[in-house]
């Protein structure tokens, strides 16, 4: 392997990545429940937004599929968004802190998540309706 | 002998690549009719370096898998021009099957993954590849172009020319090409379809070069106006680390088989399609199809 090629290569991904930076900024993740609930219509056949929260920093949110009861976790991903149905025995821990709930699921590409409710109360209902789903 | 076969295509096209994705860039940013995320571009251009660097340390494992293969060679086609173009119709067909059992065995998927797991669709994205290629057994499905009798440095020559010709269809700078160009050859809108999430659009157009092979074997999606592209996969990956995107399916694929009960199981989760599982409690691209299909037809829908 040529090693100009390689300084080469390493050259050219620096100078894309800084000027991808230049032109667009760096993005702060966040959503709103409007792109949650958008992108699970699209994405889930027969989708209804029922029950939801979104955390206070924008960063994730939880949204109840009133089709059949089922909750969905969702989480902004540099401009992107990702979303995970909480099946049973997808979590792998769940925390209440107050008002601030913490999720980690049983999956590696998709890092623990917090949301925060500010207020307990919505924590402990949500935190109530998960927990079946949790270990014990 | 044809000198030039000895010439690696994707190395000579790098400095075009980079300067494409400049242009593509300013395009956007001048347009808005692309999107950029930094650190999606980075990770896409760090995969495509690690994958320079896989191919180079791994190169002698598919040059002694080509030279087992000619050994049963049926014919010594040699080097002419007219060998040249077959070998280059031939290869993307080979590639079309090895690129469609990449999307339907998920042991094949592991890999292949990789490349589909942005959620933006620009040129960057076509640098996102595999690092993990050694791992699979993708070099079967170029076997009976060894076989036939074409030159080992040809296959590998045309194969370079077709990872070239795949660099610019990944864009959204380019709507339709005109239409003659399109019912022949892959373009940017086949491609689109290629890369999304949408259920109607699941595993369909794996063409690389020429889109009648999809149009031949009944895999062809046409892009619809109505349902714009969602890129990625249906578990978007929550991570930009370059290492998690290349192993997150293996580590997938080998925790299923740490729980598999039966031969059944571990057949099911290396040979059957992504999503598969014993109970058939996960979601497939069948299944999302199906349920896609349900919704549309439903009366409420």
């Amino acid at each position: 392997m040529n090693v100009l090629y390689l300084v080469g290569s390493v050259a050219g991904i620096a100078l894309l990545v800084g000027l991808n930076i230049v032109l667009f900024g760096r993005v702060r993740a966040r959503t709103d429940l409007a792109a949650v609930r958008a992108r699970l219509a699209l994405d889930v056949p027969g989708f209804r937004a029922g029950d939801e929260a979104l955390s206070r920093d924008q960063a994730a949110a939880l949204v109840e599929n009133a089709a059949d009861g089922s909750v969905y976790l969702a989480r902004a991903e540099g401009d992107g968004l990702i979303t995970r149905k909480i099946s049973p025995g997808a979590l792998k821990r769940l925390v209440r802190d107050g008002g601030t709930l913490a999720l980690s699921l049983r999956d590696f590409t998709f890092p623990e998540t917090q949301i925060f409710f500010g207020d307990p109360a919505p924590a402990k209902g949500w935190e109530a309706r998960l927990k079946p789903l949790a270990p014990a | 002998m044809m000198p030039f076969l000895s010439l690696n295509p994707t190395q000579l096209a790098t400095p075009a690549f980079i300067f494409l994705i400049v242009a593509e860039m300013l395009f956007a940013w001048f347009t808005g009719r692309a999107r950029f995320e930094a650190r999606d571009t980075a990770t896409s251009l760090a995969m495509g370096f690690l994958s320079v660097l896989s191919g180079a340390l791994f190169a002698s494992v598919f040059i002694v898998a080509g030279e087992f293969f000619a050994r049963f060679r049926i014919a010594d086609l040699g080097f002419a021009w007219p060998v040249l173009a077959a070998a280059f119709v031939l290869d993307d067909l080979a590639y079309y099957w090895w690129h469609r059992a990449s999307h339907r065995v998920r042991w094949l998927w592991a890999d292949h993954v990789q490349h589909h797991s942005s959620q933006h669709y620009n040129l960057s994205t076509a640098l996102r590849q595999p690092v993990t290629g050694v791992l699979t057994p993708g070099f079967l499905f170029r076997a009976p172009l060894f076989v036939l009798g074409f030159p080992v440095p040809m296959l590998a020559f045309v194969h370079g020319l077709n990872l070239v010709y795949q660099f610019w269809i990944h864009t959204e700078a380019i709507g339709k090409c005109p239409r003659l160009f399109e019912a022949v050859m892959n373009t940017p809108s086949h491609h689109r379809v290629h890369h999304a999430t949408n259920a109607r659009y699941l595993d369909a157009n794996y063409a690389g070069v020429f889109i009648v092979w999809d149009r031949m074997f009944g895999t062809f999606v046409a892009e619809e106006a109505s349902d714009p592209p969602r890129y990625g996969i249906v578990r978007n990956l929550g991570t930009f680390n370059p290492v998690r995107v290349a192993l997150h399916e293996w580590v997938g694929l080998v925790t299923d088989l740490s729980r598999a009960r039966s031969v059944r199981d571990v057949a099911g989760y290396v040979f059957g399609p992504p999503g598969w599982s014993p109970d058939g409690s996960r979601e497939t691209s069948d299944s999302i199809k199906a349920g896609w299909r349900r919704a549309a037809q439903s009366p409420t829908a």
